[in-house]
C-alpha cells in the first residue's frame, strides 16, 4: 500500500465514522421531513438574494463579514489522519508515514479554500451588491483569509506548547482577542486592498509552510500530532455529548492539583464518618464545573420565573415546586458521585451515610433557597 | 471459626447467565490463599461475589462480624475531584481512624512509596504505578481483618513489587486473611498458603501446592505452572 492509499483509506473511514454518528443522531425521517425541505428553501433563498437583496441585508456589514471569515479560518485545524496503532509501525514504516501525512496536509489546505470559497460564494449577492465590491476585491478578500487561515494553523500546531496550566490559557485567550481586534482594526481594510491584501498572503503562506515544514516532514512530533487529530477526529462525538445532558462525559483530569483547598485542606475539623461522606460530596461539587453550573441554571431559571410570572400564588407554586426538585436533585446527584463510585459505594447500607445524605441535601439546597426567597420578597 | 466462609452455588450478571459455580473455600487468619486460574476462568467474578459486587448471587458469604474487609482492585479506581490526601482522610473518617493512627499507618507507606511529594495531588494524573501505590495505601491504612487482592503486582515496578510482597507478609503476620488473585504463579508459588484454581467458573481443585501435585500426579519438583498446566489444559498437552 502506498502513502496516497493509505491517506485515501484514512479519509474514507474518518467519513463513515461521522457520517455513522450523524445517523446515529439523526435518523432518515428527520433527515428526509427536516433538512431535504430546508436545502430545497436554502436554494430558493439563495436564488432570491442575486433577484432582489432581503431587507435584512443591510445589516450585514463589512466588518460582520470580515469576522465571519476570521472565525471560519481561526476555526481551522490540520488533519493529520495519524492514528495511535502508527506509533508501533513508525520504525519501519516511516517514509509511509510522512508522506500520508504530507496529503493529509494538501487535504487541509484544499478543504480550508473551499470552506473560505463556500463562504464567499454564499455571501457574494451582499459583497456584490450591499458592498460594491469588485471581482478583484471579492478575489482578494478570499485569498487573504484563506492564506490567513493557513497561518493560524500552523501557528496553532506550534503555540504554546510548551506552556502549561493558567498561564497557557491566559496566552491563549489574549491572542485570541489580540486576532479579534487585529481582524476588526487591520484586516477589513487591508482584505480589500488587492496588492497589500496579496503582499500579506504571501507572507502568510510563507510562514505558514516554514513552520509546519519540520513537523510534515517529520515522526518525533508523533504524540502531539495524534492527540490532536483524536480531538478532531472525535469532534462531532464530542459535540452531541456537549449538547446532550443525559450523556455522561468522560472527563480528562489535567490539573494536578485542585484549585479549592489546594492542600488537601478540611471542611469539617471534627472527623466523623457523617462528616468524611459530606465533605466528599461537597468537594466534588465544588470542583466539578458540571455540578456546579447544573445548580446555578436550576436556581436561575427559578429566579427568572419568579420574576416574569405576576401571580403571587404561581410563584408560591414555584417556589414550593423549586423546593423539592432541588432536593431531588441533590439527592440523585448523590447517587450519581457517591454511589457510582466502588470506592464509597460499599457504605451504602450504614445508617451514618443515609444521615450524611440528608444533611448535605439539606445544607447545599439553603443558599440556593435564600437567594431564591429574596428575590421573591423583591418581587411580591 | 474462620474469617470468611464462602459458599457460591451461582452467581452471574444476569439471572439466567452464571459466570461462576459451586465455589467454596474458606479463609483463615495469617493465611494467604491464592486464586489462580485462565483469563475469563471467573477469578474477578468469584472476588466481586464476596464483596457483594455481583447483581445474582446465590449462595452464602460468611464473616465473622466487625471485620474489617480491604479491597485492592486490578484496575485502581479513585475520585476525579479528590487528592490523594483527601482519599485517605476520607478513608479515615468513615472508618474512625484518627489522626494520630492516620499519621502512623500512612505516612511510613507514603514514603516507601515515594508518594509524599504527590499526596496533595489528584491521583487520576498519577502514572499507571503510582495509582496502584496509591491504591495499596488506601487498602493497607484500614488494617483490615481480610485483605481481598485483584492482580496485584501490575503495573509495579520491581521495587514497588518486593515493598508490596514485605507488606503482604507483614499483614499475614498481623493475622491477616489474605485472597489473592494473581497470573504471577512463580510469586505465588512463593508465598501462598492455598491455592484455588478456577477454572470455566468452576472451582477445579484447591489445596497446598503438595495437595495439587498429589491431585495431578505430579512429583515435588513439579512448579505451580506444571499443575496448573495439567489442571486446566489436560496431561497430554504438555
Amino acid at each position: 500500500m502506498n502513502s496516497f492509499q493509505l491517506f485515501g483509506q484514512r479519509v474514507k473511514s474518518d467519513i463513515l465514522f461521522q457520517y455513522n454518528i450523524f445517523k446515529a443522531v439523526v435518523d432518515w425521517i428527520v433527515m428526509l421531513y427536516l433538512f431535504v425541505p430546508a436545502l430545497i428553501a436554502g436554494i430558493i433563498i439563495y436564488r432570491s438574494w442575486w433577484v432582489q437583496l432581503p431587507e435584512w441585508g443591510s445589516m450585514i456589514s463589512f466588518q460582520l463579514v470580515c469576522f465571519i471569515a476570521f472565525l471560519i479560518a481561526f476555526l481551522s485545524k490540520y488533519r493529520t489522519f495519524v492514528r495511535e496503532a502508527d506509533g508501533v509501525f513508525l520504525n519501519t514504516h516511516k517514509t509511509l508515514l510522512i508522506n500520508m501525512k504530507k496529503w493529509a496536509y494538501a487535504h487541509s489546505l484544499l478543504k480550508t479554500i473551499l470552506k473560505m470559497t463556500f463562504f464567499i460564494a454564499i455571501i457574494l449577492p451582499f459583497l456584490l451588491h450591499n458592498h460594491h465590491l469588485s471581482i478583484i476585491e471579492i478575489i482578494s478578500i478570499l485569498v487573504f483569509y484563506t492564506s490567513f487561515s493557513f497561518f493560524s494553523m500552523s501557528l496553532n500546531s506550534i503555540s504554546f506548547t510548551k506552556l502549561e496550566g493558567w498561564l497557557k490559557k491566559i496566552l491563549e485567550v489574549l491572542f485570541v482577542i489580540a486576532l479579534i481586534i487585529c481582524n476588526q482594526v487591520l484586516f477589513v481594510h487591508i482584505s480589500i486592498m488587492p496588492i497589500a491584501s496579496f503582499v500579506v498572503s504571501f507572507l502568510f503562506i510563507v510562514w505558514s509552510v516554514i513552520s509546519y515544514y519540520p513537523k510534515l516532514s517529520s515522526v518525533v512530533y508523533f504524540q502531539d500530532e495524534f492527540t490532536q487529530e483524536n480531538k478532531e477526529h472525535l469532534r462531532l462525538i464530542n459535540l452531541i455529548f456537549t449538547l446532550s445532558k443525559d450523556v455522561e462525559k468522560p472527563k480528562i483530569i489535567k490539573r494536578k492539583k485542585p484549585l479549592l483547598y489546594r492542600e488537601s485542606g478540611r471542611i469539617f475539623k471534627k472527623r466523623t464518618p457523617q462528616k468524611g461522606f459530606m465533605e466528599l460530596f461537597i468537594k466534588i461539587i465544588l470542583r466539578n464545573f458540571e455540578y456546579l453550573f447544573g445548580y446555578f441554571q436550576l436556581t436561575g431559571v427559578t429566579i427568572i420565573a419568579i420574576i416574569v410570572v405576576p401571580p403571587v400564588f404561581l410563584k408560591v407554586f414555584i417556589l414550593i415546586g423549586f423546593t423539592f426538585f432541588l432536593f431531588s436533585w441533590l439527592n440523585n446527584l448523590w447517587n450519581r458521585v457517591i454511589l457510582s463510585h466502588p470506592f464509597s459505594k460499599q457504605y451504602e447500607g450504614r445508617t451514618d451515610f443515609k444521615k450524611a445524605r440528608q444533611k448535605t441535601g439539606f445544607y447545599l439546597s439553603i443558599p440556593a433557597l435564600i437567594v431564591v426567597l429574596i428575590v421573591m420578597r423583591i418581587n411580591v | 471459626m474462620s474469617l470468611l466462609s464462602v459458599r457460591i452455588e451461582e452467581a452471574g450478571y444476569e439471572l439466567d447467565k452464571k459466570m461462576i459455580q459451586d465455589i467454596r473455600f474458606q479463609l483463615d487468619r495469617g493465611e494467604l490463599v491464592g486464586i489462580i486460574g485462565a483469563n475469563g476462568a471467573g477469578k474477578s467474578t468469584t472476588i466481586k461475589s464476596i464483596l457483594g459486587l455481583m447483581p445474582f448471587i446465590n449462595g452464602k458469604i460468611e464473616k465473622q462480624e466487625n471485620l474489617t474487609v480491604s479491597y485492592l482492585p486490578e484496575h485502581p479506581v479513585f475520585y476525579d475531584e479528590l487528592t490523594l490526601q483527601e482519599h485517605i482522610d476520607f478513608v479515615a473518617a468513615v472508618e474512625g481512624i484518627s489522626d494520630e493512627q492516620l499519621s502512623a499507618r500512612t505516612l511510613p507507606l507514603l514514603e516507601k512509596f515515594n508518594l509524599k511529594e504527590h499526596v496533595h495531588e489528584v491521583p487520576g494524573t498519577y502514572s499507571k504505578g503510582m495509582r496502584q501505590k496509591a491504591m495499596i495505601i488506601l487498602a493497607l491504612m484500614k488494617s483490615p481483618d481480610i485483605l481481598i487482592v485483584d492482580e496485584p503486582f501490575i503495573g509495579l515496578d520491581p521495587v514497588a513489587t518486593k515493598l508490596l510482597l514485605d507488606l503482604i507478609n507483614e499483614e499475614r503476620q498481623r493475622g491477616t486473611g489474605i485472597l489473592m488473585s494473581t497470573h504471577v504463579l512463580d510469586t505465588a508459588e512463593k508465598i501462598c498458603n492455598r491455592f484455588l484454581l478456577i477454572d470455566n467458573g468452576c472451582l477445579t481443585a484447591q489445596g497446598t501446592l503438595s495437595e495439587l501435585q498429589e491431585q495431578c500426579g505430579r512429583t515435588a519438583n513439579h512448579s505451580l505452572l506444571d499443575c496448573f498446566h495439567h489442571l486446566t489444559v489436560g496431561e497430554g498437552d504438555e
